[in-house]
C-alpha cells in the first residue's frame, strides 16, 4: 500500500505500475459525494471572439453565428453566440476538474452527457462552473469487468450569476491491465480509404446544412422528419488537437506545469518503456501505444468531442432562432483513429411547455461508425419560434415545461 | 542511389523559377493578417500561452500580483505575439512554392510597449526578402522572410518580428539523409532526476528590480532547461499559439480544396493528412529524411524569450530577441537554454544589457544561438521608460 492506499499491480509486458480498484481508494472518493466544488482552472473563461472561434474550429463547425461578427450583429443576439460546446471548456478542459476524483491511475472512459441548456453564451461573457460528484456505483462492463461508473453534476454560471446550463457527466473507471487482458477491442481493424471513399465523405461535409437566418418554426416541423446528417472523420490526430485548441485538455502540461502535476498526481504519467519519459496518459488519444496497454487497437476519439459533434447536429437544423434545451448522449464502444462517424437525427415528438408554452420538439440521435456499430445513442430536445412565441424567451426551463 | 528513395507523394513541390519570380512580385505588399488564433490579449489567451511554453511567472499569470508591478496588471509576455501571426490561418497565404517543405530558421523580434491583458492587437505581414542557399538539407534552396508588425487599436506599433523560413524540396532533403544517424533521447531514472533538479533551480527574479549597474559582462544568467519534448509538448504549443494547418471537418476541406499541397495521403490509411504532422508523428518526418517528429522553431524562440523573462525581473523590458533555429529538436530531445552577457550600454532614456543565447540538447548539439538585449532599470536614471526605441 501507498500512501494513497493505491495497491500495486506490475503489468508484465510494460513494467508499468497501474492503480488498481480497492475499497480504501473507493471509500475515499464516496466520500466527497454531494459535495460542490468551484472549477478554478477552466480552459475558458472570457467569451470572446476568440474562445468562441476556436470553439467553432474545434468541432469543426463554421456556422456564421458563431464566426461572423456581421452576421451575428443582425440575428437577434445582435452579437456572436458561442456554440453549446464552448461549455466543455469550463469543466471538462480545466486543469481542476478531476482533482478529488479518486482512484489514481485508474483508467477512465467518458461515458454520457446529459445536458440541460437555459440560456445561450454570447461574446462578452464570462462563464464559470461547479462540480459535484453525484455517484460512484461499481458495475460490470465488457471492456474491463468490475468498473465504477462515476457520476457528476456541472452547473454552469454566467457573470451575473445566472444558471446558463448543467451538465451531467459519467465515465466508468476501470483497471488497465483487466482492460487490457480481456481485449474486447483487440481485433478490430484499421479503416483505410479509397480515394472515392474520401470523396464521399467529403461530398457529405459539403451537404451538411447550416439553417441559419431562416426560422425553422415549430409549426413546420414534423414527427419522423429527418435531420441533415453530420459526417465526422475520418478521424486522425488533427482532429483531437484542435478539439483541445478550443476546449483544453485536462492533463497536456507542458515543462514547469508538468512537473507539478506529475509530483501532484504521480499516476497522471507513464513511462513510454522506448525512451522513459513520463507521459501524459492522455496520449491514448494520439498515438497507439497508450491505447494498447488498455486494450485498445488503436488511439481513440475524446467522449466529450462526440457530444460536442451531437450539439453541432442540432444547432445546425435548428437554426438561430431555435434553442438547443436539452442532450442526452451515451458513448458506447470506440471510437479509433481512423473512423468514421455518421451522426443523424430524427424527430420523434412534438409538444407544449406546460410553463412556457413555448414550441418544443423532441429528436433521436445516432451515431454510427463505417462498421456499423451505434457509438453514440441518445436525444435531444429543441425550442422552436412558433406563432404564439416568435421570439424564444429566457431562461428557457425544458425540466419545468415537461411538467 | 536515387532510386532507393520513395517518397509517399510523388507530386511533392518543386523549386521552378516561374515560382520563385511570382514570389518575387510579391515582395514589401503589406497585408493584415485577418484570421489570426488571437486578436485580443485576454487573460484567457495569455495562460494558453504561458502553458504552451511552460513558464509560471505570476506578472502573465496572476492578476493580483501584476496589480502590484509597475504594469498595473497583467501584461502580455513578449512572445504572445506568436498567437497573433504564426498561429493565424493567413500569414503563409502567398507564401508560393507550395509543397516545398519550410524549416523556420530564425525569428528577429523587436518589443516596444507593452501588451495589457484585453488589448486587441492588430497584424500585417509582408515578404521582405528571399534569397537564394546552397543546402544543408537539399539542393536549391531560398530562405524566405516575412516581416510581421504588431500594432495597437491606436495605430502605435507594439512589435515587429522578420520571420526567416529555409524552403527546400522534399525529395531531396530524403536523400541526403543528414540525420539518419542521429541517437534519439533516452533516459534513465538518474538522466530524468538531474532534468528535474535543473527545473528546480529555474529562478523567476520577479519583483526583486535587477538594476543595470548590478549586471556586469561576462555574468551568465540561470539556464531554463524544457523536455524531454513529447507531443504533449508540441499540443500543448498549438493551445497556446494556435496552428496554421490543424483544421477539422468543414474547415480541413475547404483548406485543402484552395491549397492542396498542404496535405499528404498517409499511406497506411489513404486519409489526407496535414504535412504539419511532421510535428508529432513519424511517418511524415520521415519523407524528409528526419528520423523522428521534431519540433516547432517558433517554439523553440518562445522557450528562450523564457529565459530572458527569468532574468530581467518584473521591471526590465525584453527589446530585442533575435535567434536562429539550427538543426533539429526531435521528440525525446532535451534542450536547455543559457544566456551570457556581452555588452552593457545607454542609449536614449534608457539602459541596455545584451545577452548571448544558446539552446544545446543533451547530445551537446547547439539547435538554438543568438542574443537578445533587455533594457533594465538604473540605480542613477529610473525605471525602464516605453517605448522602448529600437536597439541594434
Amino acid at each position: 500500500m501507498t500512501a494513497q492506499g493505491v495497491q500495486q499491480v506490475e503489468d508484465e509486458e510494460s513494467g508499468n505500475t497501474y492503480g488498481t480498484i480497492n475499497p480504501e481508494a473507493l471509500a475515499k472518493l464516496r466520500a466527497r459525494i454531494g459535495k460542490e466544488y468551484p472549477i478554478e482552472e477552466p480552459h475558458i473563461r472570457f467569451v470572446n471572439r476568440d474562445s468562441i472561434h476556436h470553439a467553432a474550429r474545434a468541432i469543426g463547425d463554421a456556422n456564421p453565428l458563431w464566426n461572423d461578427p456581421d452576421y451575428a450583429k443582425k440575428s437577434r443576439f445582435g452579437k456572436l453566440v458561442a456554440p453549446p460546446a464552448l461549455l466543455y471548456g469550463a469543466h471538462w478542459g480545466a486543469w481542476d476538474m478531476r482533482r478529488g476524483e479518486g482512484l489514481p491511475g485508474v483508467h477512465g472512459l467518458h461515458s454520457s452527457d446529459h445536458w440541460t441548456y437555459y440560456q445561450p453564451v454570447l461574446d462578452g461573457d464570462e462563464v464559470h462552473a461547479t462540480k459535484t460528484l453525484t455517484a460512484a456505483d461499481e458495475m460490470q462492463g465488457r471492456w474491463a469487468g468490475r468498473s465504477i461508473m462515476q457520476k457528476r453534476n456541472f452547473k454552469f454560471f454566467n457573470q451575473k450569476d445566472e444558471l446558463v446550463a448543467v451538465c451531467l457527466m459519467n465515465a466508468v473507471r476501470g483497471e488497465r491491465n483487466e482492460g487490457k487482458s480481456r481485449g474486447k477491442y483487440a481485433d478490430i481493424k484499421k479503416a483505410t480509404y479509397t480515394p472515392a471513399e474520401i470523396a464521399q465523405i467529403d461530398s457529405e461535409i459539403e451537404a451538411e446544412i447550416v439553417r441559419g437566418a431562416e426560422p425553422r418554426n415549430w409549426e413546420d416541423v414534423e414527427a419522423g422528419e429527418a435531420l441533415q446528417p453530420l459526417v465526422r472523420g475520418p478521424l486522425t490526430v488533427p482532429e483531437m488537437m484542435t478539439w483541445i485548441q478550443g476546449i483544453g485538455s485536462p492533463h497536456v502540461r507542458s515543462g514547469q506545469f508538468w512537473l507539478r502535476y506529475r509530483r501532484q498526481s504521480p499516476k497522471v504519467a507513464v513511462p513510454d518503456p522506448r525512451t522513459g519519459i513520463p507521459e501524459a496518459v492522455e496520449r491514448v488519444h494520439w498515438d497507439d501505444f497508450m491505447a494498447a496497454e488498455i486494450g485498445m487497437p488503436a488511439a481513440y476519439d475524446y467522449g466529450s468531442q462526440r457530444g460536442a459533434w451531437a450539439t453541432h447536429l442540432m444547432t445546425n437544423w435548428a437554426g438561430d432562432d431555435g434553442f438547443l434545451a436539452e442532450l442526452n448522449v451515451t458513448y458506447r464502444g470506440m471510437y479509433f483513429l481512423g473512423d468514421t462517424l455518421r451522426i443523424k437525427g430524427a424527430v420523434t415528438e412534438k409538444w407544449v411547455g406546460k410553463k412556457s408554452g413555448i414550441g418544443y420538439v423532441d429528436c433521436t440521435i445516432t451515431g454510427v461508425n463505417q462498421r456499423g456499430d451505434v457509438i453514440m445513442p441518445g436525444h435531444a430536445t429543441v425550442a422552436l419560434p412558433s406563432k404564439a412565441h416568435r421570439k424564444l424567451q429566457f431562461p428557457i426551463d425544458v425540466e419545468a415545461d415537461r411538467g | 542511389m536515387t532510386s532507393e528513395v520513395t517518397v509517399a507523394n510523388p507530386r511533392y513541390g518543386k523549386i521552378t523559377d516561374e515560382e520563385v519570380a511570382k514570389l518575387r512580385g510579391r515582395m514589401f505588399k503589406e497585408r493584415p493578417i485577418a484570421v489570426p488564433y488571437n486578436r485580443v490579449a485576454t487573460l484567457d489567451g495569455i495562460n494558453h500561452y504561458m502553458r504552451g511554453i511552460g513558464d509560471t511567472n505570476p506578472l502573465y499569470l496572476d492578476e493580483a500580483y501584476a496589480q502590484g508591478t509597475r504594469w498595473g496588471g497583467v501584461i502580455a509576455p513578449p512572445c504572445f505575439l506568436y498567437s497573433v501571426h504564426w498561429g493565424s490561418w493567413d500569414l503563409r497565404r502567398g507564401w508560393g512554392l507550395p509543397g516545398v517543405h519550410g524549416l523556420h530558421n530564425q525569428d528577429r523580434w523587436q518589443f516596444f510597449r507593452p501588451i495589457k491583458a484585453g488589448a486587441p492587437v492588430h497584424a500585417t505581414r509582408e515578404l521582405v526578402g528571399l534569397e537564394e542557399k546552397q543546402g544543408r538539407l537539399a539542393g536549391k534552396a531560398f530562405i524566405e522572410t516575412v516581416r510581421v508588425k504588431f500594432r495597437d487599436e491606436a495605430g502605435q506599433m507594439l512589435a515587429i518580428v522578420h520571420m526567416s523560413s529555409y524552403r527546400a524540396e522534399r525529395d531531396a532533403a530524403k536523400k541526403t539523409h543528414k540525420y539518419g544517424d542521429v541517437k534519439l533521447g533516452h533516459y534513465t531514472a538518474a538522466d530524468l532526476a538531474k532534468i528535474e533538479a535543473d527545473y528546480d533551480a529555474e529562478i523567476i527574479r520577479g519583483a526583486e528590480t535587477r538594476y543595470w549597474e548590478d549586471v556586469h559582462e561576462g555574468e551568465e544568467l540561470q539556464q531554463v532547461v524544457k523536455g524531454p519534448f513529447t507531443s504533449a509538448d508540441m499540443i500543448a504549443w498549438v493551445m497556446g499559439v494556435g496552428s496554421p494547418h490543424i483544421r477539422f471537418g468543414r474547415y480541413f476541406l475547404d483548406y485543402r480544396r484552395r491549397t492542396p499541397a498542404v496535405v499528404v495521403l498517409n499511406p497506411e490509411t489513404g486519409v489526407p493528412e496535414p504535412v504539419e504532422r511532421v510535428h508529432w508523428d513519424n511517418f511524415m518526418a520521415a519523407e524528409l529524411g528526419m528520423p523522428a517528429a521534431y519540433d516547432y522553431g517558433s517554439h523553440r524562440g518562445a522557450l528562450s524569450s523564457h529565459l530572458m523573462t527569468n532574468w530581467i525581473g518584473d521591471d526590465g523590458w525584453l527589446a530585442l530577441h533575435d535567434v536562429q533555429y539550427r538543426g533539429m529538436v526531435f521528440l525525446g530531445d532535451t534542450v536547455w537554454f543559457r544566456g551570457k552577457v556581452t555588452r552593457k550600454f545607454e542609449q536614449g532614456p534608457n539602459n541596455f544589457v545584451e545577452v548571448e543565447i544558446q539552446g544545446v540538447n543533451q547530445r551537446s548539439e547547439v539547435p538554438l544561438r543568438g542574443r537578445a538585449i533587455a533594457a533594465l532599470p538604473s540605480r542613477a536614471r529610473g525605471p525602464v521608460v516605453t517605448p522602448v526605441e529600437e536597439v541594434q
